[in-house]
């Protein structure tokens, strides 16, 4: 294949994946967003079947600005349709720009006009959103990008070389113009991408050690709302929550870390149960949520907690519509990067909250104590309107369910509410009536669905579950209220995170068992968890198919997006990469300084006589021989020096001279018949001559010493780098022109 | 040169060579751009704090760095060599051919260029600007070889010098340049260019000739080339009669001789130059004055049988002679190749070094970029006597080249040199050029190359 159809094909897929970067995530914006990429692919093909082949097929440079005017106003256009998507139109102007360039005969200064047309999308499209198909495109842009980079550089050398031309002479000259021939074969392709990984990796260096806040910019999105979670919404009907729990898009990505910010890596059973919104009102197989007015609790690490062991749980929470934030219960302590966001605890129900809605992915981190029985800081106890709701219940519903409640506390002193919480979730959980199901099969329509699935079906997910539980409290006049967040998640062990998803939804409830015995006494919230766990993990595994078998990889490559690319910000990178470095100096200099004392120790001397030992010769032989270096390392340095200063002997006339000196030597001796086969050096031609002459016998013996004189003269200056004194020099000459004399007797 | 075998001395070389920079990178016009791209996008970046954008600059980062490492491994293992003639003819077409050994195992070398200076040793004579050659490998292919010829105009006469050859790589990005610079010193003469007789200096050596064939009775036998004996015819002149023959065989024999038909040739160059205010016309007279001397020297050495003289003034007037010969013609043309214009000197001087045979026979033709006075040179010239003079006289040609005398005396082809090059009949100097290389082996640079 030829280099410049391999070269323009590769560009102009390069140009398709930074208008794919731009295009992918913007479909929620224009529903047309992903035909860029598909018009961009196919105008490729059709210019390399053009204008890349011939330029006669391609635009007129007059033509080519009618339609880049026509193309901003097109972009006006798409602005004044929707005024909201203002750097989305300006990026769709680059597209077309980049169509009519496309179709243009095309030299260098115009491939990178191109290239940096693609740059700009990717760069739009890296604004706009965040998300990890953006990054897929990006990053198979950006192989692309260095692959054309490559080419495009053998391409630029070639032309200035003159030995590439341009499209038509190519076509016309054939083979001929063909300037890397066998180019692409697999040493290149091998060195190519070791090339690439190279540049990768130390791109990737630079953009880890940039200086970063605390708080990273968030994508320039179009102000549209996340993605719905259902059953954390207002109102949730019954059975609601099944809709996500057979579904595997990941929710949040969780970091949990101890005090001294190690990682924790959670068991094999993983049961943190990541509390979201509360619910207290049940009306016909619906629950409620409080209405409470959003009096935000700010939350913070105290005194009390500051010593004890904590859980801290860095969250990546992903684009949703809910203000809702997730953390274990007790919560001590919530932060974010970002302080106009900053969380804040919901005092009457204890849930976490965020003021933004915003469809970009947030960062906060959450504080809990590493005992999930102790009560929740800054929660209030109920008030008597809210306590009233937590224990209502339909009058007909709760006359069918007290008895049911009743049969299982029998027994149960009428005060001890734990004893009756726990007994009622192990009627649930451990009596093996109830049996754990995704399913939601109707028994009977004119039952309320809870009473439906305590009675008739007693198979149901965990929403069921905990409302039966719920129910069956508030039928003996126990408060309580049902608990909407996540249980569990996939532990990735590369990435050592863990990646909580739809599927982990889950349901539980929270009863009112008093005030804690503590001296600020506070509501004792007890957590009852009425779901078979075992029955529960297994309808979770079987969630997400066969992708469910990649996620160590999937999660972790999604991990590196979110929290060391996305969301790097500076305590990351002062996590990733200064803290250890900084843990490496100190290793060293203690190194060092242990060397340091152990050499000290050689060179200590408590008397004269303790240095007429062996160490001491040891040593100062030792010193003796670093200062012989140093100083002839000075020398040489000095040397050098002064040789530069000086210049480069290069017309030094006693250098010429002694070259010439030889030459005439050498031109004497062939008139006289003796001449220097190659194998011969020249001292031994010398030598040989010497001989030559003394022995002549015919007035020559008086010169015999000159070849010798003049080779070991050209010696010095040749490979000595030395000069002759002027004396020297003419004393040569005179020896040569005596050598001249008896060769032609006749000239003299 | 034998090899070290010390294994510390050869560790401590490769230390310096590691060290000593024998390397050097710079941007490229295309990377200075690219950097400034970049720059504003880490600053974008840096101010909006998005990690794409901050990305997107840390990939961007990635081949200016990594340019440096690669370029540096793209320039490993190959080794560059040149061969260049020892001589060449000013204006004539120049080749020299350059090879690259690509000894890598595994790895093609890439969009190599080969820069190569030419250097005139003696600005004085070849002007201050050399000649840079460049040759480019577009691909040589592992454990290869790549030969390429670059082909040109041969510079200004002169000696040059070559001295590094500077293999250069822009790879993998075309970001930054990295060049090596490989000793391999060489040297290349530049004889003056040649040019073709007229018919003018054709007419004037005829006549010059005619002259001298009017005066010929006058000239001793010692001009003419003893041959044999025959017998006496009428009026054969009774002092070529050979005596003892004649009375051995008893009828007169008389001493035959062969009449040289041409006779010797001394040329006197007079390259004199102001010591300042040097006028382009001045250094044109000169360039004229030494490649008509040239031309002279070669037409003569084409013929053999006469002996040829080049004499010139200066500081120290130097003289060469010999008989005609392709090796003469080499140290004449060399001699001219690196004649300094000299301030100094004058005709008198060295009409003093001149062998006193030489005046005495040979015709002369003086050429001169200032106006000579003949007589005057002569009166001041201690060797020459008034006698002598009177005889040179009538056989000498003076021509000041200052003042055009050349110009009808010789005409050059102007055309292009390149166009010359492998196409269309070979000109004069071509089959010079050609003949030339078939001269005498064991041109100076071939001695030197040994060692």
């Amino acid at each position: 294949m030829k280099f410049l159809t391999i070269y323009r094909a590769s560009f102009y897929l390069m140009l398709t994946f930074a208008t794919l970067v731009l295009s992918i995530d913007a479909t929620d914006d224009n529903r047309f967003a992903m035909l860029y990429p598909v018009v961009v692919a196919l105008a490729s093909v059709a210019a390399f079947l053009t204008v890349d082949r011939d330029p006669k097929f391609g635009l007129s440079r007059t033509a080519a600005s009618v339609l880049a005017l026509i193309s901003g106003g097109l972009s006006v256009a798409e602005y004044r349709y929707d005024n909201t998507l203002l750097l989305l139109s300006a990026a769709h102007w680059l597209v077309y720009l980049q169509l009519v360039k496309m179709f243009l005969p095309k030299t260098v200064e115009d491939d990178w006009f191109l290239f940096l047309l693609g740059l700009v999308q990717v760069l739009v499209g890296g604004v706009m959103s965040q998300s990890d198909k953006v990054g897929i495109a990006l990053f198979s842009w950006a192989l692309m990008a260095l692959w054309v980079l490559i080419l495009f550089a053998l391409h630029r050398e070639a032309l200035r070389m003159k030995v590439a031309p341009m499209a038509e002479t190519a076509r016309a000259r054939g083979d001929r113009a063909e300037p890397y021939r066998g180019l692409i074969d697999v040493p290149f392709i091998v060195s190519t991408a070791r090339v690439a990984a190279t540049t990768l990796a130390l791109g990737g260096l630079i953009f880890l050690a940039m200086p970063r806040r605390t708080s990273m910019g968030s994508s320039q999105s179009s102000g549209a709302l996340g993605r719905h979670l259902t059953g954390f919404d207002d109102e949730i009907q019954l059975g609601q929550l099944g809709e996500i729990l057979e579904n595997d898009t990941p929710v949040m990505s969780v970091e949990l870390l101890d005090n001294e910010g190690s990682r924790i890596v959670p068991g094999q059973d993983d049961e943190s149960r990541w509390r979201g919104v509360s619910m207290d009102r049940y009306e016909r197989g619906r629950w409620f949520r409080p209405k409470f007015k959003a009096n935000g609790y700010s939350l913070g690490l105290t005194d009390r907690w500051r010593e004890s062991r904590v859980v801290r749980q860095q969250i990546k929470l992903e684009p949703t519509d809910s203000p809702v934030l997730f953390g274990l219960r007790p919560i001590l302590d919530a932060d974010a990067p970002d302080k106009r966001f900053l969380p804040e605890l919901n005092e009457a129900d204890g849930t976490l909250f965020r003021n933004s809605t915003l469809a970009v992915s947030f960062d906060y981190s959450v504080d809990s104590a590493d005992r999930a029985d102790l009560p929740q800081p800054g929660e209030a106890y109920p008030s008597v309107g809210y306590l009233s709701r937590l224990v209502s219940i339909p009058d007909d519903l709760k006359a069918r369910l007290r008895p049911i409640a009743l049969d299982q506390v029998r027994g149960i002193d009428e005060g001890d509410l734990k004893g009756r919480t726990a007994a009622l979730e192990r009627y649930l959980k451990d009596s093996g009536e109830f049996r754990y199901s995704l399913e939601q099969d109707t028994g009977d329509p004119n039952l309320d669905p809870v009473e439906d699935f305590l009675i008739n079906r007693k198979t149901g997910h965990c929403e069921y579950f905990a409302s039966a539980l719920a129910l069956l409290l508030r039928s003996i006049d126990i408060p309580c209220r049902i608990i909407n967040g996540f249980k569990g998640g996939d532990y990735n062990a590369m990435a050592r995170i863990t990646t909580v998803r739809q599927k982990h939804a889950h349901s539980w409830v929270e009863a009112l068992v008093g005030r804690t015995q503590a001296q600020d006494p506070a509501p004792d919230w007890i957590t009852l968890d009425p779901t078979p766990s075992a029955e529960r993990n297994a309808s979770i595994s079987r969630v997400g198919g066969m992708a469910s078998h990649f996620y160590q990889v999937t999660d972790f490559v999604r991990f590196v997006w979110i929290f060391y690319i996305v969301g790097f910000n500076s305590e990351r990178q002062d996590r990733f990469l200064y803290a250890p470095i900084r843990a490496l100096i100190k290793e060293a200099q203690r190194g060092f300084s242990i060397m340091g004392d152990s050499i000290k120790g050689w060179f200590h001397f408590p008397s004269v006589e303790s240095f007429f030992s062996l160490r001491g010769f040891l040593v100062s032989f030792g010193a003796l021989l670093v200062l012989v270096g140093v100083i002839n390392l000075v020398a040489w340095c000095f040397r050098r020096l002064m040789g530069r200063f000086a210049g480069k002997k290069e017309n030094d006339p006693t250098g010429m001279a002694g070259v010439q000196f030889y030459r005439r030597l050498m031109q004497l001796l062939a008139e006289y018949g003796l001449e220097r086969p190659a194998a011969e050096t020249p001292r031994e031609f010398a030598r040989r001559s010497a001989i030559f002459l003394a022995g002549h016998g015919s007035g020559t013996e008086s010169v015999a010493d000159v070849p010798p004189l003049v080779v070991d003269a050209f010696y010095q200056i040749r490979f000595g780098e030395r000069t002759l004194r002027e004396d020297d020099l003419e004393h040569i000459t005179s020896r040569l022109d005596a050598l001249d004399a008896r060769i032609h007797p006749q000239k003299a | 040169m034998s090899e070290d075998r010390s294994p510390l001395r050869r560790f401590a070389r490769w230390v310096v060579w590691s060290l000593w920079p024998n390397q050097r990178l710079r941007w490229t016009r295309e990377g200075v751009i690219y950097f400034c791209v970049w720059v504003g996008l880490l600053l974008t970046g840096l101010y909006q704090q998005i990690n794409l954008i901050l990305l997107v600059a840390g990939l961007a980062a990635g081949p200016m760095v990594g340019s440096i490492f690669v370029s540096a491994a793209m320039l490993r293992k190959l080794r560059i060599s040149r061969r260049v003639p020892s001589y060449v003819f000013s204006g004539t077409p120049l080749s020299i051919d350059y090879s690259l050994d690509n000894d890598r195992r595994w790895s093609a070398a890439l969009a190599l260029i080969l820069t190569d200076d030419m250097i005139p040793i003696d600005r004085a004579v070849s002007g201050p600007t050399g000649l840079t050659t460049l040759a480019f490998f577009p691909r040589v292919a592992a454990r290869s070889r790549a030969r390429v010829r670059w082909q040109g105009i041969s510079p200004r006469r002169g000696q040059y010098r070559f001295r590094m050859l500077e293999l250069v790589t822009r790879s993998p990005f075309g970001l930054l340049e990295r060049r090596v610079a490989i000793g391999d010193p060489a040297q290349l003469t530049v004889y003056p260019e040649i040019g073709q007789l007229t018919r003018r200096w054709k007419f004037i050596q005829r006549e010059a000739s005619e002259t001298r064939r009017g005066s010929r009775h006058d000239l001793s036998t010692q001009q003419q080339e003893y041959h044999g004996l025959r017998d006496y015819r009428p009026g054969d002149s009774p002092r070529w009669i050979h005596w003892r023959t004649s009375a051995r065989r008893g009828q007169p024999m008389v001493k035959e001789f062969e009449q040289q038909h041409e006779q010797d040739l001394a040329i006197l160059l007079d390259p004199w130059l102001p010591r300042t205010k040097i006028s382009p016309e001045r250094r044109e007279a000169l360039e004229d004055a030494i490649k008509f001397v040239a031309t002279i020297c070669f037409e003569t050495c084409r013929h053999p049988g006469r002996r040829l003289l080049l004499g010139w003034t200066g500081a120290v007037p130097g003289v060469r002679q010999g008989p005609a010969s392709v090796k003469l013609l080499h140290e004449l043309l060399e001699q001219l190749a690196t004649l300094r214009p000299s301030s100094e000197g004058s005709l008198a001087s060295l009409l003093d070094v001149v062998p006193p045979s030489t005046l005495r026979e040979s015709y002369l033709i003086v050429v001169s970029t200032r106006p000579i006075n003949l007589m005057e040179e002569a009166e001041r010239s201690t060797r020459l006597s008034a006698t002598a003079l009177r005889g040179l006289l009538g056989r000498v040609t003076v021509l000041d080249a200052s003042k055009g005398d050349l110009r009808d005396l010789i005409k050059f082809d102007r055309t292009n040199g390149m166009a010359k090059m492998g196409r269309g009949p070979a000109t004069d100097r071509e089959e010079a050029s050609l003949a030339l290389a078939d001269g005498p082996a064991g041109r100076p640079e071939d001695g030197e190359a040994n060692p």
